[in-house]
C-alpha cells in the first residue's frame, strides 16, 4: 500500500514537472522547430534597453571598469559616439533593435543572459547562445510565425536549444 | 512623493525604472517590486505634478460600478462605487458640471487622496489628519491649484503641501 501512494506521489510529481516544463519558456522567447526539434528562439531582436540592461549590470553588480565596458560599445559607424549611444535610452529608439555588435559582444552577451536568467529557479536549465543571420533564415522557412525585420543581418538574435528535454519534444 | 516609470526589458526579465521629473536617475533591477523599491528610494525629490491620470470606468444600466486608473506609484487601482460615488468620482475628474454645493467638501478630498494613493484616514478630520489648512481643502476641493508639491515623510506620518495657485 505504502509502495502504491509512492508510485502515485512521484508519479505525479513527474507529470507536474513536465506540465511546468511545457509552460515555462526563456525569457523573450517563442517556440519555434528547428529540423524537427523544439527549440526557443527570440521574437525580437535584441534592443538597445536589453543591451543598457546588460551594461549596467556588468557595471554596478558585476563592477566591471569603464574602459571593459567600453569595449562593449557597439561599433562607431553605427553610434557616432559612445555618449550618443547611451542618450539612445531616454528618447524613442530604447526599444529599436541594437546594431553593430561584433561576435564577441554578442556571445558575451548571451552568455551574460544565460547566467542573469538562470538565476530564477524557473529558467535554470535555459542557455541562450547566438543565431547568425543564416540560421535565422533558415529557421524562419521551417516556421511561419517567426518574421524578419529589414536590418537582420545588423542585429542580434538568441536561441535556446539545449535545454532538459528539448530534444524529445 | 517619488513619481518614476518602470518598463521590462524581454531579453533578461529584468525591470527599468527612471525617475519622471529626472530620468537620468535610473536603474535596472530583477522584479518589478525591487525596481520600486529603488525607484522610490532614488525618486524622492519632492516634486509632483499631480494631475488626474487617465482612468476607465465601468457603467452598467446607467450606474457606474468601478473605475480603474495607474496611481502616481504606477500602480493599477481600482475603486468601486461603494468607496467613490459616481457623483464624486464625475466631480474630482471633471466629467460632468456637479454642482459643488451639493457635494460634502470632506468626501470628495477623502476622494482625491484615496485617487493619489496618500489617504491616512479621514471624515470629518480628513483636513488635520493630512496636515491640511482649511484654506488649502477649499483649493483642492475646488480644484484651484495647478501644482502641488507634496512632502511625506518616510514613516509616511507627517504630510507637508506646498500649493500653488492657478
Amino acid at each position: 500500500m505504502k509502495q502504491n501512494i509512492l508510485g502515485l506521489l512521484m508519479a505525479g510529481s513527474l507529470l507536474l514537472c513536465t506540465m511546468l516544463a511545457y509552460g515555462i519558456r526563456p525569457p523573450g522567447t517563442i517556440k519555434a522547430k528547428q529540423d524537427g526539434k523544439m527549440v526557443y528562439v527570440d521574437k525580437e531582436p535584441i534592443s538597445h534597453m536589453d543591451w543598457f540592461a546588460y551594461l549596467w549590470h556588468l557595471q554596478h553588480v558585476d563592477s566591471l571598469s569603464e574602459a571593459e565596458i567600453l569595449l562593449l560599445m557597439p561599433d562607431t559607424n553605427f553610434y557616432r559616439t559612445v555618449e550618443e549611444f547611451s542618450m539612445i535610452r531616454f528618447d524613442e529608439r530604447r526599444d529599436a533593435p541594437v546594431v553593430g555588435l561584433n561576435d564577441v559582444q554578442k556571445t558575451s552577451f548571451a552568455q551574460w543572459r544565460s547566467c542573469y536568467v538562470q538565476q530564477k529557479k524557473k529558467y535554470a536549465n535555459f542557455i541562450y547562445e547566438v543565431i547568425t543571420a543564416d540560421e535565422y533564415d533558415e529557421l524562419c522557412s521551417q516556421n511561419r510565425k517567426l518574421k524578419k525585420i529589414d536590418n537582420e543581418p545588423q542585429v542580434l538574435r538568441c536561441v535556446v536549444k539545449n535545454y532538459s528535454g528539448a530534444a524529445s519534444r | 512623493m517619488a513619481r518614476f516609470t518602470i518598463t521590462q526589458t524581454q531579453a533578461s526579465d529584468s525591470w527599468f525604472w527612471e525617475c519622471t521629473n529626472n530620468p537620468s536617475i535610473n536603474g535596472f533591477a530583477r522584479s518589478k517590486k525591487e525596481a520600486r523599491q529603488r525607484a522610490r528610494e532614488n525618486c524622492r525629490d519632492g516634486e509632483a505634478n499631480i494631475t488626474p491620470p487617465p482612468v476607465d470606468y465601468i457603467v452598467v444600466d446607467g450606474v457606474m460600478t468601478e473605475f480603474t486608473f495607474e496611481n502616481l506609484v504606477g500602480d493599477e487601482v481600482t475603486f468601486y462605487a461603494s468607496e467613490i460615488p459616481e457623483d464624486i468620482f464625475l466631480y474630482v475628474f471633471g466629467y460632468d458640471k456637479t454642482d459643488s454645493d451639493l457635494l460634502s467638501k470632506e468626501d470628495v478630498i477623502i476622494a482625491i487622496l484615496k485617487i493619489w494613493g496618500v489617504f491616512k484616514s479621514g471624515g470629518t478630520d480628513v483636513l488635520a489628519n493630512h496636515n491640511l489648512s482649511e484654506a488649502q481643502g477649499d483649493i483642492l476641493f475646488e480644484s484651484t491649484w495647478q501644482s502641488i508639491i507634496l512632502e511625506i515623510s518616510d514613516d509616511e506620518t507627517e504630510y507637508s503641501w506646498t500649493f500653488n495657485g492657478r
